[in-house]
């Protein structure tokens, strides 16, 4: 992908897991210099474990979860080696992908 | 009859003893036996009082032989002592209960009165050396109580050592005594001085020697420097030993200076010998004291230094003070030992009291405090001035004076009421409890003062030497405080250090463990090779070895606050692996049972809990292939292959289970309990402080600084580091991973062995483990306790085993290393064969049919043949709860009843619901107990919110309580105003009292006096447990809000009562009176109260979500938006709630005040009709639990009571379906039950939202109530009566040592049967199989479960259909065929 002017290139991370081990990735993306991220509870799918149903009424642990962060490009590596080694012994996907944000220092 | 009074208050504990040993009464009865006879002495030593202080100046007694003779001191004492006898003895009957060794605890208690009652009260030589001996070694088989525990044997020895110094020194005085003057020596010891004087005994006095050896006696058993350390030991002990060993027992220095006083204190070398060591001994233990973060360690060390003051005052010839200290300090211990676990619940009040007034400056409030004390203590010493020698008012002065001084600060500071208030009720108050210390004193120096007639007024310590004394403490204090200079500063660290480790023998004392040889494990590569820095490790890997800890963690379930407690299952982690591998993980990582040993199975087989037929079953559906299988020929018989593993299962031997080492240093030492048993319990005092210190200001130091510190300062492990291992700890980093990478690359853990080896860091210190979990992953962000991650303590663990490593010596070599688990024995091979034949009365044994019968055995190992039997236990479940569904005939129960009660799920529920059933028209359903509202709760007095909602939700909503009634011109409501003074009045007392017990200096005088006003409280409280009046509350209103400020919409408010009343199952068919009835648990003094509280309520009681769901369904605006949406509420019909209270089975219905007058004849009938229905569950409870039956209702407010109910014992099932389906039925407490109506789910939602959320928590209550059963000390708390709270987030057991987990002994078992049944959850729902097969497909959480074995389901698409079993594997099965699983003969 080509840089947009005024833009920085950054590595965006998104990791679909399990409520219950969302602290634990949150922690792994901090640990290793994300400076934030943003958390969607209760995704729905459908995919290589099978269907996933959305938000439960009365259970926000066990529902699927979207994490997003951003990071430098060379902080990526170290962020998603970690989270692999987690999807080791549990369902969920990790996508890592270039993006152009306008404020750099925000992440 | 006076010799026969004091013969019955000094022997009657020792008769009774006596009879147990003879007659060996069972149980309970051991325990009545002793309270009867305690009872019977302090009556007849209260009476020897009564005699004694009739006669001016004599005596009491006179009995032949022992020629005892009580005057009046010793009579007060003894009096104390056979008082907190029966208060014990009382106590302990309904705590020790059904212990199997309670016969054992009784007898030893008996000898330990009687023994403590002969060293009190002057007699022959030989009744002060037998008493002596006696109690002593009664109290050191009571320290052994739980012998089993290698701590326990540990702090059994350090006592014993301890005592056996003071045992010979009092015996040697003894001899020395009689030989020079004859048995008159210890009888009237003030009329041989001179002959004692007279006597010279190598080269000294004998008067000297035989003062000296009493001082070294006494300071033995009163624990004073150097035998200091042994008294905190003793905490291994049961509570009630405890409370009588502070009581009286340690006592002995003061008891011995007072009975031989002349010759003591005439002694200059023997007295200044007793005053040295008790000055240093106070200094020391206030120091010891305050290190600890544990209730009871914090008591032990008090005592400490009490005895310490007790025997100053003795040494200044304070004798009367003394003796009102023993009693006072006696009293007082023993009820705040008795108390201790009184500590989780006293933490929770002090977060939920009002908002305290504002208070003035620091300096203003020291000011007044200085004259208050001032003002108060010396208008008491003119009008009541002590009649004790100088040095004892000099001591008086003092230590009231600092006491009344912090306490005035404990109250001013809390802001009871507007400041001027407060200064006038500190200053009245301060005056009244002055002129109370002082009178009593002077009463009992009155009473006793006969008794030191004979003592010289000027012996012993001067008030020189004293003030002295007292002026070079005040020096050093302010030197610390006020002069921060290097040297200073460094010698207080030193000092602090020390003080750490004296108090804390069991982590820093010489432990005897041999190190090490084998720590050098592939001596090669590291033996003797000096240390160098790590290398730091890259991003990439630092990441993974977080993420790898974090797997590691799968292995530790998040532990919750004892202030909160949430049932987990202790292997939720590993529930992906499904429950035989997560089992078989756990037996490696906890060296811990996952099931019940074969021996127990057979013993329920034979009980008749499983039938020879639910043994076939279990294994012809655990081997599939066993039908084709060809049966074993033996001659003319043929033999089925189920028939042999059969009849292995039922006659077989019992289990022999291999324990495989965790961690690499275990697997050198061969043993989990040396050195890296030390380096657990060093993980585990640094852990604990550091959570405690998290409101403490002078130690910030985060945990990586601390446990660093602790190991090389603190720890024993400081003798079994090298200097190389310790330069090495400090070249480690911060970064948690990268201290373990060094640590792993040290200790040579390849790769491919570092997540295991982290699961065996992480499960050997798995409380505090389960601490950070909790704390890292479900905690509020606004939670006080400090964060401390799984990370961490791996890598303080990894670091110091390494480090170990590097220190072994070859002069000190570990054991030979563990070479993997413990083959079969052949003896076990040919047991079972043996058994095998005998039962299938196989005569040919030849070697073809051995060889074929072995083949077959050995194809079913140990966890095979408990699994099978497992299935077969869980298969009578099932059978049971199946055919009693199956029994009914379906069909609507009720059709217009007069009220619905909607009860939490619990399945304490399920038995009062059958009850106010069949008391009239009253329909019940099952809900959660939060009643769907996710919710925080802010209660008018309350500073903070708490959480109303089951861990798996995030609170969403603020509930607000508001006042109700008629409001001044200011606004308030004076009801309201006057429940939050009394509420600030009540928070500044116990903040008065904590101040006084711990401030400097403060405790000695409040002790002392406070004593007599506990010490009868106690009494009272033991021998007539009973409720306590409360004041009524005010009324109030909950309001639920939408965040924190503002009112939740109303369409958000209609949005949340449609989803409560449509998952509850009641959108139509009102009646005129729905109540919510939520529910809680009263009980006192237990840790593990809100474990009985409402789990969906997040471990607290449901009142006030039944409250706030109620308000919200009489909104009006709420019910015309609800009619909207398809739910038409009668305006005839009202909302009420209602809590249940499940100790007594009472009912009580809450906000009485907003009850429509029409609806009230309908309240009163229905309060009626619940008093019977609570009646009539209370005893079909009271056949469950141990101990009288007519006292069930009372168990909850008897302090003495470790059973206060069986909480959610004997649960097994978890049935979703209509009222109808199980109404009438007596499941006998062991079913939750969710109302569920499939024809009006049609999509199924109400169906996902109860299975995803109730039907996990209650698999998490079942999953913890089973591993806490068939392991009681790894995956459950163990005893309670060793429990001790520690950094006010749990327990301990004794002394020192990780956090417990899981449920305590006592809330599954009755002495050493089992009450709860373990097995695994059965689900059992009625509604369409699709339905529920999809449900389960869609979620994972569900998928895990059911496919893992965790739990079982059962269905029925339709009331006249037959309950189906599913499979493992997605099929349905209708009973009574077996359900396969994944299992062979060939892979078993």
């Amino acid at each position: 992908m080509n840089s947009w002017t005024g833009y920085t290139t950054m590595a965006r991370i998104e990791v679909v897991i399990d409520g219950e081990h969302v602290p634990t990735v949150r922690d792994l993306l901090l640990a290793a210099g994300a400076k934030g991220f943003t958390a969607i509870q209760g995704v729905s799918g459908f995919g290589h474990s099978g269907a996933h149903e959305g938000r439960l009424m009365f259970n926000d642990r066990n529902s699927l979860t979207l994490l997003i962060s951003v990071v430098q490009m060379d902080r990526a590596e170290a962020a998603v080696a970690g989270i692999r080694q987690l999807l080791d012994d549990h369902h969920g996907v990790v996508l890592i992908s270039e993006t152009q944000v306008s404020r750099a220092d925000y992440f | 009859m006076e010799a026969f009074l004091l013969s019955i208050a000094v022997f009657a504990p020792l008769g009774g003893a006596l009879v147990l040993l003879i007659a060996r009464p069972e149980g309970l009865r051991s325990g009545r036996v002793m309270a009867v006879s305690c009872g019977v002495a302090s009556i007849a030593a209260l009476l020897v009082v009564l005699v004694s202080g009739l006669r001016d100046g004599g005596g009491v007694g006179d009995i032949a032989l022992l020629d005892l003779r009580a005057e009046r001191a010793s009579s007060l004492l003894l009096a104390v002592v056979a008082g907190t006898g029966v208060v014990v003895a009382s106590f302990s009957r309904r705590n020790v209960d059904v212990d199997p060794r309670a016969r054992r605890f009784f007898t030893l208690l008996g000898v330990l009165v009687s023994g403590s009652a002969l060293v009190v009260v002057p007699g022959a030589a030989v009744a002060l050396v037998v008493g002596w001996w006696g109690s002593s070694w009664a109290l050191i088989g009571l320290v052994g109580h739980r012998s089993e525990l290698a701590a326990t044997r540990r702090a059994q020895r350090r006592t014993a050592t301890a005592l056996l110094v003071g045992d010979v020194a009092l015996l040697s005085a003894i001899v020395i005594a009689v030989a020079a003057s004859g048995d008159q020596a210890v009888r009237s010891v003030g009329l041989v001085v001179d002959d004692l004087n007279s006597t010279s005994l190598l080269g000294a006095s004998a008067a000297d020697v035989v003062a000296i050896l009493l001082v070294v006696a006494g300071a033995s058993r009163s624990a004073l420097m150097p035998f200091h350390r042994w008294l905190v030991t003793t905490l291994a002990a049961p509570t009630p030993v405890s409370a009588l060993v502070h009581a009286g027992f340690v006592s002995a220095a003061g008891l011995l200076i007072i009975r031989f006083g002349p010759l003591v204190l005439t002694s200059f070398v023997a007295v200044h010998l007793a005053f040295a060591l008790a000055a240093a001994t106070v200094l020391t233990a206030i120091g010891a004291g305050a290190t600890r973060v544990d209730v009871k360690g914090k008591l032990a060390w008090s005592t400490v230094a009490q005895m310490g003051f007790m025997v100053v005052q003795c040494t200044v010839g304070a004798f009367s003070s003394a003796v009102f200290h023993i009693a006072g300090h006696g009293m007082y211990k023993a009820s705040l030992f008795l108390g201790a676990g009184d500590a989780v619940s006293s933490s929770l009040r002090s977060t939920r009291h009002a908002a305290a007034l504002p208070v003035p400056a620091a300096r203003v409030r020291l000011a007044t405090v200085i004259a208050i004390a001032t003002v108060v203590v010396g208008i008491g010493l003119v009008l009541l001035t002590p009649d004790v020698s100088d040095g004892g008012v000099i001591l008086i002065a003092v230590f009231a004076w600092l006491t009344v001084a912090h306490g005035t600060w404990g109250w001013l500071g809390r802001g009871a009421a507007p400041w001027p208030t407060s200064v006038a009720q500190a200053a009245a108050g301060g005056l009244v409890a002055v002129a109370a210390y002082l009178a009593g004193l002077r009463a009992v120096e009155e009473f006793v003062k006969p008794s030191f007639a004979a003592f010289g007024e000027d012996a012993g310590v001067s008030p020189t030497t004293l003030l002295g004394t007292l002026g070079v403490v005040a020096l050093l204090a302010a030197a610390r405080h006020f002069a921060p200079v290097r040297p200073v500063v460094r010698a207080d660290t030193a000092v602090r250090s020390w003080l750490v480790r004296t108090a804390h023998p069991a982590v820093a004392g010489d432990i005897p463990i041999r190190p090490a040889r084998s720590l050098r494990r592939s001596a090669g590569s590291r033996s003797g090779a000096a240390p160098t820095a790590p290398d730091s490790t890259g991003d990439m890997r630092r990441s993974q070895i977080r993420a790898d800890v974090a797997r590691a963690g799968n292995v530790i379930a998040p532990s919750w606050p004892l202030t909160s407690v949430v049932a987990v299952n202790p292997l939720g982690g590993l529930e992906h692996l499904g429950f035989d591998a997560a089992t078989n993980l756990a037996r490696t990582q906890f060296r811990a049972r996952t099931h019940l040993s074969l021996d127990e199975f057979r013993r329920d087989h034979a009980l008749g809990r499983t039938t020879d037929d639910d043994v076939t079953w279990a294994v012809e559906s655990s081997f599939v292939d066993l039908c084709v299988t060809p049966p074993i020929e033996i001659g003319d018989r043929s033999i089925p292959v189920a028939r042999v593993i059969e009849a292995d299962l039922v006659n077989g031997p019992g289990n022999s289970a291999p324990e495989p080492a965790r961690t690499v240093l275990e697997r050198c030492e061969g043993s989990p309990d040396t050195i890296g048993g030390l380096i657990d319990s060093t993980i585990s005092l640094t852990a604990a402080r550091y959570v405690a210190a998290a409101r403490s200001t002078d130690d910030d130091d985060s945990f990586s600084t601390r446990w660093r510190r602790d190991a090389v300062t603190v720890s024993a492990m400081r003798h079994h580091l090298s200097s190389d291992a310790v330069d090495w700890l400090g070249m480690l980093g911060t970064d948690a991973a990268d201290v373990i990478d060094a640590a792993f690359t040290a200790a040579g853990i390849a790769d491919d062995e570092r997540l295991a080896e982290m699961r065996g860091h992480l499960s050997r210190i798995q409380g505090w483990a389960g601490y950070a979990k909790w704390r890292t992953e479900w905690a509020h962000p606004t939670e006080s306790r400090p964060p401390l991650a799984p990370i961490e303590l791996v890598a303080a663990r990894a670091a110091l085993e390494a480090a170990a490593m590097f220190g072994a010596s070859a002069e000190h070599p570990l054991p030979r290393a563990a070479t993997g688990p413990t083959p079969i024995a052949a003896s076990d091979r040919s047991a079972r064969l043996d058994a095998v034949c005998a039962a299938l009365d196989i005569r040919d044994t030849g070697s073809d049919v051995r060889a074929d019968l072995e083949r077959v055995l050995e194809r079913v190992d140990t966890v095979g043949r408990q699994t099978v039997w497992l299935r077969a236990q869980e298969r009578r479940v099932d059978v049971e709860m199946l055919s009693m569904l199956d029994r009914l005939d379906p069909g609507d129960h009720l059709r217009e009843p007069t009220a619905q009660l909607v009860f939490c799920i619990d399945v304490r529920s399920e038995g009062l619901r059958r009850h106010i059933e069949a008391e009239g028209a009253y329909d019940t359903l099952g809900f959660a107990g939060f009643f769907g509202a996710a919710m925080s709760v802010q209660r008018l007095e309350w500073e903070q919110p708490e959480a109303r909602c089951p861990v798996l939700v995030t609170p969403s909503m603020l509930a607000t309580e508001r006042p109700v009634g008629e409001r001044t011109e200011s606004g308030a409501v004076p009801a309201i105003e006057r429940m939050l003074a009394r509420d600030r009045r009540r928070a500044a007392a116990n903040a008065m009292h904590a101040r006084t017990k711990s401030g400097s200096g403060a405790p000695f005088v409040m002790a002392e006096a406070a004593g007599w006003l506990f010490g009868p409280l106690a009494a009272a409280r033991t021998l007539v447990p009973g409720r306590r009046p409360t004041t009524p509350r005010p009324q109030t209103v909950m309001t639920l809000e939408r965040g924190t400020d503002h009112e939740a919409d109303l369409e958000q408010r209609i949005f949340l009562a449609e989803a409560i009343l449509r998952t509850m199952g009641l959108s139509k068919g009102f009646a005129p009176l729905v109540v919510l009835c939520g529910h809680t648990s009263h009980n006192v003094n237990n840790p593990h109260a809100t474990a009985l509280d409402c789990g969906a309520c997040a471990g607290a009681s449901g009142q006030d979500s039944a409250r706030t769901v109620a308000s919200l369904l009489n909104d009006a605006g709420v019910r015309d938006g609800l009619r909207d949406r398809g739910i038409d509420v009668p305006s005839g019909t009202h909302f009420v709630g209602a809590l249940h209270e499940t100790v007594s089975d009472t009912v009580e219905i809450l906000d009485r005040h907003d009850i429509p007058p029409n609806h009230r004849s309908l309240v009163e009938r229905l309060d009626a009709d619940l008093a019977t229905a609570g009646k009539a569950q209370a005893s079909v409870r009271a056949r469950h639990l141990p101990g009288p039956a007519a006292t069930v209702r009372e168990r909850g407010v008897d302090w003495a009571q470790v059973r206060p109910e069986w909480g959610l014992a004997r649960n097994a099932a978890f049935i979703i379906g209509p009222r109808s389906m199980t109404a009438g039925l007596d499941l006998d407490g062991r079913a939750f039950l969710h109302t569920y109506d499939a024809d009006s789910d049609p999509d199924g939602k109400v169906l996902e939202t109860i299975m995803t959320a109730p039907l996990v928590v209650a698999h998490w209550i079942s999953a913890q109530y089973y591993f806490s059963t068939v392991d009681p000390e790894v995956f459950g708390a163990g005893d309670k009566l060793i429990h001790n709270v520690a950094a006010g987030t749990g327990v301990i057991s004794g002394e020192s040592g990780d956090l417990r987990v899981g449920l305590p002994h006592q809330s599954t078992h009755v002495g050493t049967e089992r009450h709860h049944r373990p097995v695994r959850l059965l689900a059992t729902i009625q509604a369409p199989l699709e339905r529920i097969e999809r449900i389960i497909a869609e979620n994972p959480v569900l998928t895990t479960l059911v496919a893992g074995s965790w739990i079982r389901v059962a269905g029925r698409s339709h009331p006249h259909e037959p309950w189906s079993m599913r499979t493992p594997h997605g099929t349905w099965i209708t009973e009574p065929r077996p359900i396969p699983i994944n299992r062979t003969l060939e892979t078993t």
